[in-house]
């Protein structure tokens, strides 16, 4: 099948000349998702941005949107599922109005991703060699010769050890990490300018965790690349993002860089998910849980959708939407209390 | 309560003796386990924890009889259950003492099945007919784990991942088994119903004198509840001691990288991740048959490693199988904590 490959972004760096200076690569504005063909909104209004280099986790309990909020980014989301509202501006340009072929010029060659289960996304007959230089012949044009050596270069900037054996492999002859490695590898292939990574390390062990996460930071450093990456885990998320956007309910509740989100969350929900979390000082302590179950998708809240469940929730909070609002440098936070400055912890 | 306290009392309830489970045959023989000696005191939680394909599951599958040992025994109150053979192991298995917690419920779970229905299987097997009694085991079980009748009618597929676990827990409990094991109980959850299933654990021990052992991959979600902390590495124990001891000063290099490896909201480590990884530039390792399960991993491996350690007694309740154990925190100290030596 042939492929255009002509740049679906010709302005990029225009726009990028235009606002003078790192503009955003990805700016999402008012996002809105709707879910079961429509009957309801599980994403609601999510606006973020991710500029060049930058590592932005999303991280919220299973269902709050997080994973929707990435496939409309990607293009890619489920079928009943449609973005409702709102916009994803890539490089300037407003994505949700592309066409098929728009989106196939975009994936891989401006957009990587990966996702939780490396083994379900690579065709388990085929050498993993093959399949990552059938992505650099397609997209780059480049000659048999010419991928093959590409390839071997991409096994080794991911840290495959052994380079030539595994491009001869096939995915079940490979451990789950270092699938996960031919799928960073795939993702990366043709530089593209974002990773979106959905929950990549969470059926990794832990010591091939901390790897993966090494390697998503180094390739950062190396190449400019910038990263959208999801968790459940807001461990995961404090050591590897620049910033963090903590999602609830389908909504963003708070954002900010992750060493002023660790230090000092402002939204109830972001202090509880912080208790909660594998907080890795090995001491024996009293496990916590948030009482409760989040509002059900497309269910209607006035006011805040965590007050429910909020240990220092006021009248004030079901009164009427509650607004974000800055708490910090560039620190938002979604609560009736962050206007003020009393927050208990 | 402390296993010290309940050991001094008297026999384990649980002892795995020098088991060799060897999974395949011919080309495919591949040992998963090799000399598993564990020993599991009554009330108490023990945490066994270990990557993919170390054996974790399969030594749970040994223990319920789901795989037979190539060598070695489980005896369990004194039986050895891993000989018994036809009536006196059915005998055993519908007593339902001791009760696997499957990995994945969504997987183990019947999907057709009601929860009514599948938590009272294992009475119905037992031998129980009386209907309203077995409704009435149910809900008890049910109410144990915190769920009300409301989920009774259910199929695993219309309730909660949190939930699933649940059920898949009171199915074990209504049984009333003296020994629980729990494959990855809780790493399908987010960390709030992680935490919520950890504290029902360590609550029904109390409440109902169970042992628990809990199979998982996190290290930091154990130091919660777990009295005690045993490590595998490719089929073999190298590590096994109290909860809090191994924690502060793990004496294992393979123990020390989990730790490090585990994700962390705060900054604080003994050692990073690139002081317990091999480097390029270390010494290669003795790669001989027989030689430490670790060393090929182990930046700290000298020539001593060519042969397996022992699991040895360091202290009390603790041993450790490392050549090295009292030389290679030194060593680490000397390393770069950023990079690969």
């Amino acid at each position: 099948m042939a492929i255009d490959n002509r740049d679906p972004l010709p302005d990029l760096a225009d726009a990028r000349r235009r606002e003078g200076g790192p503009g955003d690569l990805l700016r999402l504005d008012d996002l809105h998702v709707s879910v079961h063909d429509g009957a309801a909104t599980a994403v609601r209004g999510v606006s973020l941005r991710v500029r060049p280099g930058e590592i932005v986790g999303l991280v919220g309990e299973s269902g709050s949107g997080k994973t929707l909020t990435c496939r409309a980014t990607l293009g890619v989301l489920p079928p009943g599922c449609a973005v409702e509202r709102g916009t994803v501006w890539f490089g300037g340009v407003d994505v949700t109005t592309l066409s098929r072929r728009g989106w196939e010029r975009l994936h891989g060659s401006h957009m990587g991703a990966v996702f939780q289960d490396p083994a379900s996304y690579l065709n388990p007959v085929l050498t993993v060699g093959y399949q990552l230089t059938e992505v650099l012949r397609v997209k780059l044009r480049l000659g048999r010769r010419a991928a093959h050596h590409r390839a071997l270069e991409l096994f080794e900037a991911v840290g495959l050890r052994q380079p030539e054996r595994v491009f001869h492999q096939i995915p079940a002859e490979l451990s789950g990490g270092m699938l996960q490695r031919v799928m960073i590898a795939i993702a990366i292939s043709c530089d593209p300018r974002l990773l979106v990574a959905d929950e990549p390390t969470t059926a990794l062990d832990v010591t091939i965790q901390a790897e993966v996460l090494e390697l998503l930071r180094r390739l950062r450093d190396e190449r400019g690349l910038a990263v959208l990456f999801v968790s459940h885990d807001l461990a995961v998320i404090t050591q590897l993002c620049d910033r963090i956007v903590v999602f609830y309910a389908g909504e963003i509740v708070e954002s900010g860089p992750a060493e002023e989100i660790a230090q000092r969350p402002r939204h109830p929900y972001t202090q509880a998910l912080l208790r909660v979390a594998s907080v890795g000082d090995f001491r024996r302590r009293e496990l916590e849980v948030i009482a409760g179950q989040p509002p059900r998708v497309g269910e209607d809240v006035t006011g805040c959708r965590f007050a429910a469940r909020c240990p220092v929730a006021v009248p004030e909070c079901g009164a009427g939407p509650v607004r974000s609002v800055p708490v910090g440098d560039q620190h938002q936070a979604r609560c009736v209390h962050a206007a003020r400055t009393v927050v208990t912890s | 309560m402390t296993a010290a306290a309940v050991g001094a009392a008297g026999a384990p309830l649980l002892a795995v003796e020098s088991v060799d489970v060897t999974l395949g045959r011919g080309w495919r023989a591949n040992r998963v386990l090799s000399g598993v000696d564990l020993d599991i005191w009554p009330g108490e939680i023990v945490g066994l924890v270990g990557e993919t394909g170390s054996g974790k599951t399969t030594l749970a599958r040994t223990v319920v009889g789901l795989v037979h040992p190539g060598q070695g025994r489980v005896v369990f109150e004194g039986l050895p259950i891993s000989t018994l053979r036809r009536r006196a192991r059915r005998a055993q298995r519908r007593r339902g003492d001791l009760q696997l917690v499957f990995q994945d419920p969504l997987r183990s779970l019947d999907p057709d099945q009601t929860v009514a229905e599948i938590v009272g299987e294992g009475l119905r097997i037992r031998g129980e007919t009386d209907r309203d009694e077995i409704r009435r085991q149910v809900t008890g079980a049910l109410d144990k784990v915190g769920l009300d009748a409301t989920v009774l009618e259910r199929t695993p597929g219309q309730i909660s991942g949190g939930q699933r676990q649940r059920v898949s827990i009171a199915r074990a409990l209504a049984v009333e088994p003296r020994l629980l094991i729990c494959d990855e109980p809780v790493s399908a959850l987010d960390a709030s119903s992680r935490n919520y299933v950890l504290r029902l654990l360590d609550e029904l021990r109390t409440s109902l004198g169970l042992a628990i052992v809990i199979i998982s991959h996190d290290l930091s979600s154990l130091a919660g509840i777990a009295d005690r902390v045993v490590v595998l590495y490719r089929g073999k124990i190298i590590e096994d001691g109290p909860v809090g001891r191994v924690f502060a000063t793990p004496r294992h290099p393979y123990t020390a990288l989990l730790m490090a490896s585990a994700p962390s909201v705060r900054h604080d480590r003994p050692f990073s991740t690139h002081q317990l990884r091999r480097a390029g530039s270390d010494p290669v390792p003795p790669a001989v048959p027989g030689a430490c399960v670790f060393a090929a991993r182990c930046p700290f491996a000298a020539r001593a490693c060519a042969v397996q350690p022992p699991l040895a007694a360091i202290g009390d309740r603790w041993s450790v199988a490392c050549h090295r154990h009292d030389e290679w925190a030194a060593l680490a100290q000397t390393r770069d904590r950023q990079k690969e030596g």
